[in-house]
């Protein structure tokens, strides 16, 4: 949480700043979200109707917004760590842990994630899944389809950092490049 | 103990240990829920067990990790989240907090005790603790240090003030706390404003009494003014857009009017007026703030992803069964197994935030809690009265917890935004009041569950 202020290190490689830049994008689907429930609650309070694909539209922009989060916080670096060692740990060892937690940790479970959500999409789009409301937006399996986009974006962010550290650890002096998350 | 008993403290114990590397809460919580799934699926075919965990059970994270995309509660996370950042850039505080410091002049601790307001104000604006811990230190610590307050007194009223925003409603771990437990975010809102309010009268009553104790550590300030009508006009106009915000807010809740995410959505454009009204609103800021907010977003729902993953995994190795039979087996009547709880909940708060505690923590423990037969007095209107009185419970032992040294988070947001002359260890010692008083104001929660449930039965009774 503490990571909320921190300056914007500048990024040298693409796909980084591929994903700053969806993010930045999606952020503004903060204030369209904004405007749908503002929408939604003067329609309902002050000409008393209610529209289904409006309460919808909501779910979906709060779905994007948080699975694109996820990737954006990533690159980031302000998915919350425990920094009681950490922040004490060299440079090196922090690479090291980066490098182990990315192979170990995160790509399993991203790989779950994709592949799983894959079939899930796939299933959605052949049965031509549609919201249970018979007013609501058609087409499920396009927003189902954030799941496999959001992980296959945060997949890219680990590998930009993966070789990050690595190239960090190969070249001692040259720590510019390592985001080192403290 | 059985070996699934042995698996699912094996897989606690994984991830308490992996915790301290350092590598991201969220995917450390992922990663070990894929090994175990491995673990399980390897003990499933030579060690005899049932877990049934394979390559195809692991997959249902998918379907977990939809129904909290499809959710209609958690839309309102996201607009608190912007509501507390947009507050946060508003520049509201200091105008209460200059506004403030004429009015109370003139009593001794009269500068810490308009912190404690304004924390509680903010409190129930931000809802998120880190921001508010770090805004109060950063308006009120410099003023409190020149008029010559005792530094631990300084700190500890910002600290614990800082965090009363994840007790006092709108605060966004209560909506998390509602949708996990199946409970109206209405009536935890509800539920929450006594015990919080108790908690704030207990910090100003502390500080009152030192400050008349031991003049010493509360001076009075050189400048102070003579009280005149004209200061409490102002603080009334400067305090009155702020309070009219968090009374639509939680009202309109709270009177049934609106839904929280209709609510939030209001409290967001309020708070963008708010800083309009302010001149502190440009478009640099607005885009700020929404990019801190997508931010925020991403990593508070990067730990639900990763919990829902242990979680699945968890319960799929027996951890439920294994984990309720722990608490259920003590001999120590249903109060006794309740503060058991409470003390793990603060145990876990050390390193712990308060997201893990609810995702993973809250929903084993819930039906233990559910099971005890606690006659809790709901009125006869509030569904599961004994759980919104324990999720309360929770909450305060948590704020609790991140006051509480070595390593609470509030005492680390402080530490990074407080002038170098303030040492770790004032901190430590500044805190140490306020968490007795904490255990006081638990202890009264505890003892008189209608505190929390009445205010809930009368407003939908």
């Amino acid at each position: 949480m503490a990571a909320d202020r921190k300056p914007n290190r500048r990024l040298s490689n693409l796909p980084d700043r591929a994903i700053l830049g969806i993010g930045n994008a999606g952020a503004w689907l903060i204030a369209v979200l904004i405007v749908a429930i503002l929408v939604q609650v003067i329609l309902r309070y002050v000409f008393q109707k209610s529209f289904v694909i409006l309460e919808e539209i909501q779910w979906h922009l709060y779905a994007v917004i948080i699975m694109l989060g996820l990737s954006y916080s990533f690159v980031k670096d302000s998915h919350i760590r425990l920094d009681i060692l950490h922040s004490r740990f060299s440079k090196r060892t922090k690479g090291k842990i980066e490098i182990m937690g990315i192979i170990c940790f995160l790509w399993p479970m991203i790989f779950i994630f994709f592949m799983h959500s894959l079939n899930f999409v796939a299933e959605s789009f052949r049965v031509g899944e549609r919201s249970d409301a018979p007013l609501g937006l058609c087409c499920r399996w396009a927003i189902k389809s954030i799941i496999p986009l959001a992980f296959f974006l945060i997949f890219i962010a680990s590998v930009s950092r993966l070789i990050r550290a690595v190239h960090y650890l190969k070249n001692k002096n040259d720590y510019r490049n390592l985001s080192d998350g403290s | 103990m059985d070996l699934n008993g042995i698996l699912v403290m094996g897989m606690m114990l994984t991830f308490i240990g992996f915790l301290f590397t350092g590598y991201p809460i969220a995917f450390v919580l992922g990663g070990v829920a894929m090994l175990f799934t491995l673990i399980g699926y390897c003990s499933d075919l030579w060690l005899g067990t049932v877990t049934g965990l394979d390559y195809l059970t692991i997959g249902l994270v998918v379907n977990r990790l939809y129904k909290i995309l499809y959710n209609w509660i958690l839309i309102a996370l996201p607009m608190f989240i912007f509501m507390g950042l947009m507050l946060d850039r508003s520049g509201i505080a200091e105008k209460m907090m200059l506004a403030m410091q004429d009015l109370f002049g003139k009593i001794r601790g009269g500068l810490a005790v308009s912190v404690t307001l304004i924390g509680i104000l903010l409190a129930a604006a931000t809802g998120i603790i880190g921001a508010s811990v770090v805004l109060l230190g950063l308006l009120s610590l410099p003023a409190m240090l020149n008029q010559g307050y005792a530094k631990p007194l300084a700190v500890g009223t910002v600290c614990a003030s800082g965090t009363l925003g994840i007790l006092i409603p709108p605060s966004i771990m209560l909506v998390m706390m509602a949708d996990q437990l199946s409970l109206s975010v209405g009536d935890l809102f509800m539920g929450a404003l006594f015990p919080g309010i108790i908690l704030g009268i207990l910090y100003i009553l502390y500080i009152l009494i030192i400050g008349f104790f031991f003049p010493e550590t509360a001076p009075l300030a050189k400048d102070r003014q003579e009280l005149k009508l004209k200061m409490i006009w102002d603080l009334f106009k400067t305090i009155l857009p702020t309070g009219a915000l968090i009374l639509a807010v939680l009202g309109s809740i709270f009177a049934g009017l609106a839904t929280p995410t209709e609510a939030s959505g209001i409290g967001a454009l309020g708070a963008i007026i708010l800083a309009l009204a302010n001149r502190k609103l440009n478009f640099k800021i607005f885009r700020e703030v929404l990019e801190d907010t997508f931010n925020t977003t991403g990593y508070i729902f990067g730990i639900l992803v990763g919990a829902t993953c242990f979680a699945l995994v968890l319960r799929e190795l027996g951890g439920d069964e294994f984990i309720a039979a722990l608490f259920t087996g003590l001999p120590f009547g249903p109060y006794g197994i309740i503060t058991v709880v409470l003390g793990m909940v603060f145990f876990l708060g050390f390193f712990l935030d308060w997201i893990e505690i609810t995702l993973i923590i809250l929903p084993i423990l819930s039906p233990v809690v559910a099971g005890l037969g606690l006659e809790i007095n709901g009125f006869g209107s509030i569904d599961s009265p004994e759980l919104v009185w324990f999720a309360i419970l929770v909450a305060i032992s948590l704020q609790t917890s991140f006051l509480t040294p070595p390593v609470g988070f509030a005492i680390f947001y402080l530490k990074g935004v407080s002038p170098p002359e303030i040492k770790l260890m004032d901190i430590y010692k500044g805190v140490v009041p306020f968490i007795i008083l904490q255990l006081i104001g638990l202890f009264i929660v505890m003892a008189w569950p209608w505190l929390v449930t009445w205010l809930p039965s009368v407003a939908y009774g």
